[in-house]
């Protein structure tokens, strides 16, 4: 039996990780000929992976850590009546690896900012997430680790923290972020005055909401150029393997996906989730490149029904729940996943 | 005049004390002193135009190695400043340093300590042009070679950059693991730790730890990759 572990709740994968999503897709999409039986737990309990990061497959021999080695091994074992892999010249295997690592380490923390910097979303949206993936006592560090990491990751691609006013409770770790002297100039001012009457505290209020607006509107459209910049990467190869300039389709074949496409159709569909408050990704690829946007969510469109009908997901039971009894039990040793 | 107290007197006598000679003219930031730590590229062709400009990169150590030609050639001690040895080379057309030189260039390997580096991370590359001098940290570099090799034919492109991309980040990744999971046979040499180190324990455990400490954080690999940490963490708190 074989198992995938992933964030999510109930029937439902998580967002959160485009590589849980990719990875189930994979799974569904390879192993729905055969006569293999798997099953997808949305346990969200990071303590199932040897190096705390989900997804994570377990097989009756293995346990496959991370979507890069889930779908070499997928790939590898089922077949690819469904996508391309082993066929792949060795100089397109390299860049199909080379594409992953793109998303893992670029991408990555566009998703990151779009679901925990920017404060709308983060607020609105992912915040209230965890109280469906983590019972009780669970759904406070988890989150706000998270939120840290994503917060020190996004200033990798030059992106600034957005001050999320009353949630921000990380700690001031990382304050040394580089801050355009417009605003050096600015903060110095506002720390200055001090609130004479209540109108001129309302104006200050106002003021200083503006600023973070318009702070977070930079943000937002530096990380907007910066996934065209990525995105352009899958368009020109298209363009340079299949020679047509006009639409978008699978880089490598006619009709099957790559294992590198997967996860980025899993990215795409996670930043411009419909769910999510601030869609500001999705308006701008929608304009910017309709064809590629519209093929990736006939895709993605294709592999949730096909997740749907498979129906292999089911959410965690005793201890693959990440409960604080479960946490315990894992620190001293009881229990080994 | 005062009188040293009592129990002051005591506790310093505890310690020895040792008398170090007098160190006249080798400190460092004497000129003999850092021409001991450059090693000198060789040039491909007898008559190459000699400019002002220089450069320099920066390494942890040298190790010798025997070229296919039958010289001695130094090479960095790491595989990241070996890469980056070896594009210098082939850009500027030079060859690598030999012990025998006979037709040496200005431009060197330098052998320096990652404190020297702005964000304590080797190899750097100082270029010097007698009126001014700047230091390029690894990222830097990297990032002009892949602006100043990839940009010419739009399609080559962006297979050619995802490629390069790859081989920076993931063999990088590669070696920091290396660095931080295996036991390092050669460590000292790799990182050129002062053999008179040996002599005491403590010393030199304190100098490996202090290069350790910043391992992890070289190209922010402990940014990218938080949830390798948190492990450390719990592996450390359940032993």
């Amino acid at each position: 039996m074989i198992q995938l572990h992933v964030w999510g709740c109930g029937t439902e994968i998580s967002v959160i990780s485009p590589e849980c999503l990719a990875a189930s897709w994979l799974l569904t999409d390879s192993l729905s000929n055969t006569s293999e039986e798997y099953e997808i737990v949305t346990s969200s309990n990071t303590n199932v992976s040897d190096i705390g990061k989900l997804p994570v497959l377990t097989t009756a021999e293995r346990k496959l850590q991370g979507f890069e080695e889930i779908s070499k091994y997928i790939l590898e074992t089922y077949g690819d009546t469904n996508f391309v892999s082993k066929e792949l010249s060795t100089h397109n295997q390299l860049v199909n690896k080379a594409l992953i690592a793109k998303l893992q380490y670029k991408v990555e923390y566009i998703h990151q900012y779009n679901m925990f910097v920017n404060s709308r979303n983060y607020e609105k949206y992912t915040t209230k997430l965890f109280q469906k993936y983590l019972p009780f006592p669970m759904m406070y560090n988890q989150p706000l680790k998270l939120h840290q990491n994503a917060q020190e990751q996004v200033q990798l691609l030059g992106l600034n923290k957005n001050k999320t006013g009353f949630f921000d409770f990380s700690g001031s770790v990382n304050n040394s972020e580089i801050a355009e002297t417009e605003y050096i100039n600015d903060e110095n001012e506002e720390q200055d005055e001090v609130a004479l009457s209540a109108l001129h505290e309302r104006q200050l209020v106002a003021k200083s909401k503006e600023k973070s607006l318009l702070r977070e509107s930079k943000n937002s459209l530096k990380c907007l150029h910066l996934l065209n910049d990525y995105l352009d990467y899958f368009s020109k190869l298209y363009e340079k393997l299949n020679g047509n300039k006009n639409s978008y389709g699978f880089i490598f074949d006619q009709k099957r996906a790559s294992s590198c496409e997967i996860l980025l159709c899993a990215y795409v569909y996670s930043l411009t989730y419909e769910d999510l408050p601030d869609r500001f990704i999705y308006n701008y690829l929608k304009i910017k490149r309709p064809d590629f946007t519209e093929f990736i969510a006939t895709c993605t469109q294709r592999w949730n029904t096909q997740l749907q009908i498979e129906d292999a997901v089911r959410g965690p039971e005793n201890e693959e729940t990440p409960s604080l009894w479960n946490e315990v039990k894992y620190q001293t040793g009881i229990v080994h996943y | 005049m005062f009188d040293i107290p009592e129990s002051v007197k005591k506790l310093f006598d505890t310690f020895p004390l040792t008398t170090y000679p007098a160190i006249p003219k080798t400190t460092s930031g004497n000129d003999e002193f850092i021409e001991e730590k450059k090693f000198y590229f060789e040039n491909e062709k007898q008559s190459q135009i000699s400019t002002n400009a220089s450069f320099s990169l920066g390494v942890h150590n040298v190790v010798e190695f025997k070229g296919q030609d039958g010289k001695r050639k130094y090479i960095p001690s790491d595989p990241v400043s070996l890469g980056q040895a070896l594009i210098l080379c082939h850009k500027n057309k030079l060859k690598l340093p030999t012990t025998s030189s006979t037709n040496r260039s200005c431009n060197s390997i330098m052998k320096v300590s990652f404190h020297a580096s702005p964000d304590k991370q080797l190899p750097i590359l100082i270029e010097d042009d007698k009126q001014s001098r700047t230091i390029r940290t690894i990222s830097s570099i990297i990032e002009t070679v892949a602006k100043s090799n990839f940009q010419k034919h739009p399609y080559l492109d962006a297979e050619l950059l995802v490629l390069n991309d790859f081989i920076d980040l993931k063999l990088f990744d590669l070696w920091i693991l290396c660095l931080l999971n295996e036991n390092i046979d050669r460590f000292d040499e790799i990182f050129d730790i002062d053999s008179k180190l040996d002599l005491s324990f403590v010393a030199k455990s304190l100098v490996i730890n202090n290069i350790y400490s910043e391992v992890e954080h070289w190209r922010a690999f402990r940014t990218r990759n938080p949830n390798l940490f948190d492990y450390m963490e719990l592996l450390l708190s359940t032993n």
